[in-house]
């Protein structure tokens, strides 16, 4: 049984395909595995944004958070972790809050209604569900 | 070939459809996504017993009522779109160019684009385009297996159905 | 013959249709839907498990909070509880049944205490106004002051009329220790009403869950590790818990921090309706482990304004609830049933077997 002309199409195609694909992850790089930064501020994400590695810790970098009310937070994205660097808030307690790096960790401005989370699968955090405090 | 033939034939084909897609439930898979794909022998034989029509008309009904057998209610979402893009493309095929391709080909071609809408559909529920490209590769070879081994088996199924049914358009 | 043929078509199909939509509904269908929203002055976080009606169970959780929160917020103008504090010494207020009851629950547990737990502690709150900067430790004499007016016993409730009042002008009552453990059970009676058999909620740091995981394993909630900042852990340690809340009252979420930074002392937001001060009983945490949030919300906070050797004595007597306790040594106590519940997460603190 030879494959008939256009058999050979279908084959070429799909090889194309997994080329194109492989060059899709190539350039928007791959975020399998990695932690992610999530800034919601009241209900709605507006950044998201990659944790860093420990290798592109010069990538370092303030995000200048908007709140609703004209109130402002700055949040600063490193590879040793997330926190809150500046805000003029009431009771600044964000910027007291301590660094956060594992996924499921969390800090918040509550007068700003900003939430800074760390997400994605992580393996030194024990698997928890959620932290009591 | 008479309308009451033709109904029971087209609930012969839903229903065996249905079971193919059930017992598949039940194959173990290589990568989450990479399924057998087995109802695609079905569409196959519908496409060319009956055509382009009554082939959809057995996608969307084996799409809707497969996920609810067993399965969540977003299967339905992933199978209707995979289901339709395959069977539009697989037609496509079939009644343009039928010289060009063998039942493989065309086969293997409706995995492919069934796999593609399905990644499509995923990617709109999750809000990522990253997951089009992560899956797309592991997709496409388990397409070609899948897809030739679908295709041989239609074949297999026509050629029967040719001498034992009558079958008039 | 051909009409037969088609009506037992027609009807297979039809059945096969009803069957297929009955198995489908009833197995694998759960979602998870999550909820965030800032209330009763804090971040609230709702994670629930279910069919499309946990969604609705959802928005109806989250209502039901926003209305607690109307009834019982100390800086809502409308507020039963302002209006209640303005009131004081001029004449009885009529409140929501929600508050009546938090008030009535909340008086009760200063009668069991002798008044360790005082909802009228909002004076001295207020005179404190616990800040993380330019804050001020107030005079010796303005707390003695405040705290000749802080007294359950003159807060006067009539339960036909609905009705609170406060006895003397100047006297405040704060259900901030005590309101977010209802808003949670509220919650959690809401959610379980409308059938959803698995929920993680978060309350400002309050966990409560519904069931266990959907998957029927239990949730694993770690305990916050109270001097994190200075060992760079997470958590002191681990408990696994199904269809419990899990409390914790401590010295580490609000505090003066720069007067920390500059003395080494430690004003937090716990006062100790006896003196007037931030409560010293020897604890960092304490942690109760119970199925109503409301409980737990009061009991953390007595257990930690009595410390560990009276307050186990309390919670012990009242049975049912299990209670963690971590003093400044980093010693963590535990009530006998944890002994086995309790996983150490954290090496630099040591769990002392009841």
């Amino acid at each position: 049984m030879k494959p008939k002309i256009g058999d050979v199409f279908v084959y070429i195609f799909i090889i194309l395909l997994v080329g194109l694909s492989f060059i899709g992850l190539k350039t928007m790089g791959n975020h399998e595995g990695k932690l992610m930064v999530q800034v919601e501020l009241d209900g709605s994400i507006i950044e998201s944004v990659e944790m860093p590695g420990v290798e592109t810790e010069r990538t370092a970098r303030e995000i200048r958070i908007d709140a609703v009310d004209g109130g402002y937070n700055i949040v600063k994205i490193s590879a040793d972790g997330v926190e809150i660097m500046d805000a003029d808030c009431p009771d600044r307690l964000c910027v007291y809050s301590p660094s956060i790096k594992n996924p499921g960790q969390s800090i918040v401005c509550i007068p700003h209604k900003l939430i800074v989370r760390i997400i994605g699968q992580g393996t030194e955090n024990e698997a928890l569900d959620d932290t009591a405090s | 070939m008479k309308k009451t033939r033709k109904l029971t034939l087209l609930g012969l084909l839903v229903s065996q459809a249905l079971v193919l897609h059930y017992i598949e439930g039940f194959i173990p898979v290589l990568a989450p996504g990479a399924k057998l794909g087995l109802a695609n022998i079905i569409t196959m034989v519908a496409l060319v017993l009956f055509g382009f029509k009554e082939a959809m008309a057995i996608v969307i009904i084996r799409a809707v009522l497969g996920p609810l057998l067993g399965g969540s209610v977003t299967g339905i979402l992933y199978s209707l779109s995979g289901g339709i893009l395959s069977g539009i493309i697989m037609s496509i095929l079939y009644q343009n160019f039928r010289d060009y391709f063998s039942f493989m080909g065309i086969s293997t071609a409706g995995a492919v684009f069934h796999n593609i809408g399905q990644l499509l559909a995923a990617s709109w529920i999750f809000n990522t385009i990253g997951i089009l490209y992560t899956y797309l590769p592991i997709l496409m070879v388990a397409a070609v297996v899948t897809g030739y081994f679908n295709g041989l088996v239609a074949r297999y199924i026509l050629g029967y159905l040719k001498n034992k049914v009558e079958i008039g358009s | 013959m051909h009409t037969k043929l088609r009506k037992t078509l027609a009807l297979s199909v039809l059945l096969i249709m009803v069957l297929t939509f009955v198995i489908g509904c009833t197995i694998g269908n759960t979602r998870e839907y999550n909820r965030d929203l800032f209330a009763l002055d804090t971040v609230i976080t709702l994670k629930v498990f279910g069919g499309r009606s946990a969604k609705k169970a959802l928005d109806k959780a989250a209502e039901r909070i926003r209305e607690i929160e109307d009834h019982m917020s100390p800086t809502l103008e409308d507020s039963d509880v302002s209006k209640i504090n303005r009131a004081a010494g001029i004449e009885p207020v009529k409140v929501h049944e929600d508050t009546f009851y938090v008030i009535k629950r909340a008086l009760n547990y200063g009668k069991l205490t002798g008044g360790v737990f005082d909802i009228t502690i909002g004076p001295i709150v207020n005179l404190w106004d616990i800040k993380s900067e330019k804050s001020k430790i107030p005079d010796e004499n303005h707390i003695k002051d405040k705290l000749s007016l802080v007294d359950y016993r003159k807060v006067r409730i009539d339960e036909d009329n609905m009705t609170v009042f406060l006895e003397e002008k100047g006297m405040a009552v704060d259900l901030g220790a005590i309101a977010k453990g209802y808003a949670a059970d509220e919650a959690v009676r809401i959610l379980m009403k409308s059938g959803v058999k698995s929920a993680l909620l978060n309350l400002g740091g309050n966990v409560i869950t519904i069931g266990g995981k959907p998957d029927g394993s239990p949730w694993r909630i770690g305990l916050q590790d109270p001097r994190s900042q200075e060992t760079g852990r997470n958590h002191f340690a681990i408990v696994e818990v199904k269809g419990a809340t899990v409390v914790s009252s401590g010295d580490y979420e609000r505090y003066m921090v720069d007067v920390y930074e500059r003395t080494g002392e430690r004003y937090h937001h716990i006062f100790d309706p006896r003196t007037g001060y931030p409560a010293q009983s020897g604890l960092m945490v304490s942690t109760i482990i119970s199925a109503s949030s409301m409980d737990a919300d009061a009991l953390s906070t007595i257990l930690f304004i009595m410390g560990h050797e009276e307050g186990f004595k309390t919670i012990e007597d009242l049975g049912n609830y299990e209670a963690i306790a971590v003093t400044l040594d980093k010693d963590v106590y535990i009530t006998e049933g944890l002994k086995d519940g309790l996983i150490p997460s954290n090496d630099l603190y040591n769990i002392i077997e009841p």
